[in-house]
């Protein structure tokens, strides 16, 4: 039962098994001292082998990569897709609704580090139908 | 110069069979509680302002929030299987600045309580002691 990861994930080191091992690579990053480190991580494209596989698809940083893990989901293309983005909000803290529903849409990719939004592909489709519908009311 | 970053974006990420993952969710999260350790040293001959020193030791940190509760979610199950048997899981709380910092935590006691009113969604509240030093 093998599933692949959707985006670069972090890794626990010290709970790393044997199996496991031969998937982590590690990336520049900083320590909580703001040092330069090296950090574990996942990344991307990696499949997972076994029962972590079907966890990994259940949260939604995995889809199945066969056809074993996708019997054992039980779900459509669509359940996958739709919990890989409710998956990338949470791990981006995207917890409010309405942006929940913007990022959904494809109005926002996420936020910048001053809190403001990030456009996606559907930021100016939504704000000119927003001007447009504000326009009727007048 | 100091930067005002904001509350939305903060994460909070689960470790499950080594992989951090994040806690869905969340509404509300906080880390409160480290502290240094002091005693006072304040003696019977001393001057009229008390004294204090450090233990050496650091208070830990805890770590609780409210989330919007899903019976179902695998994250939410793994979480409420650590109250019930306890283990040391590691946390990390992953901020919004431009970094972004992160903080990783040993919980080692958790709670999850549980809330349904009729004019509210399903909701969960969380608690997770810390131990040993933050990373």
């Amino acid at each position: 039962m093998k599933a692949r990861l959707h985006l670069d994930q972090f890794c626990d080191i010290s709970k790393v098994t044997p199996e496991l091992q031969p998937l982590v690579s590690w990336v520049p990053g900083l320590d909580r001292d703001r040092k330069p480190t090296q950090v574990a991580v996942y990344k991307a494209g990696t499949i997972f082998d076994g029962a972590i596989a079907l966890q990994l698809c259940k949260t939604g940083q995995a889809a199945p990569a066969d056809d074993e893990a996708a019997l054992a989901l039980g779900w459509s293309e669509q359940q996958v897709e739709s919990q890989r983005v409710e998956y990338q909000m949470n791990a981006m803290g995207i917890n409010n609704k309405g942006d929940r529903d913007l990022f959904r849409a494809g109005v926002i990719v996420g936020y910048h580090a001053d809190g403001q939004y990030k456009p996606g592909p559907n930021w100016e489709a939504y704000h000119q139908a927003i001007m447009e519908k504000e326009d009727a009311e007048i | 110069m100091p930067n005002k970053v904001p509350s939305k974006g903060t994460a909070l990420l689960m470790e499950i069979s080594s992989v951090y993952t994040a806690f869905p969710q969340i509404t509300s999260l906080s880390v409160a509680g480290e502290k240094a350790e002091t005693v006072d040293t304040t003696t019977l001959d001393g001057g009229a302002a008390k004294t204090k020193a450090h233990t050496g030791y650091v208070e830990n940190a805890s770590i609780s929030g409210e989330c919007l509760y899903d019976p179902d979610d695998t994250v939410h199950i793994a979480f409420i299987g650590k109250v019930r048997t306890p283990a040391v899981n590691n946390f990390k709380v992953t901020y919004a600045d431009a970094t972004p910092t992160s903080e990783i935590y040993a919980g080692v006691g958790f709670g999850f309580d549980k809330s349904a009113s009729p004019a509210d969604m399903l909701r969960g509240s969380f608690t997770i002691e810390t131990t040993g030093a933050v990373t």
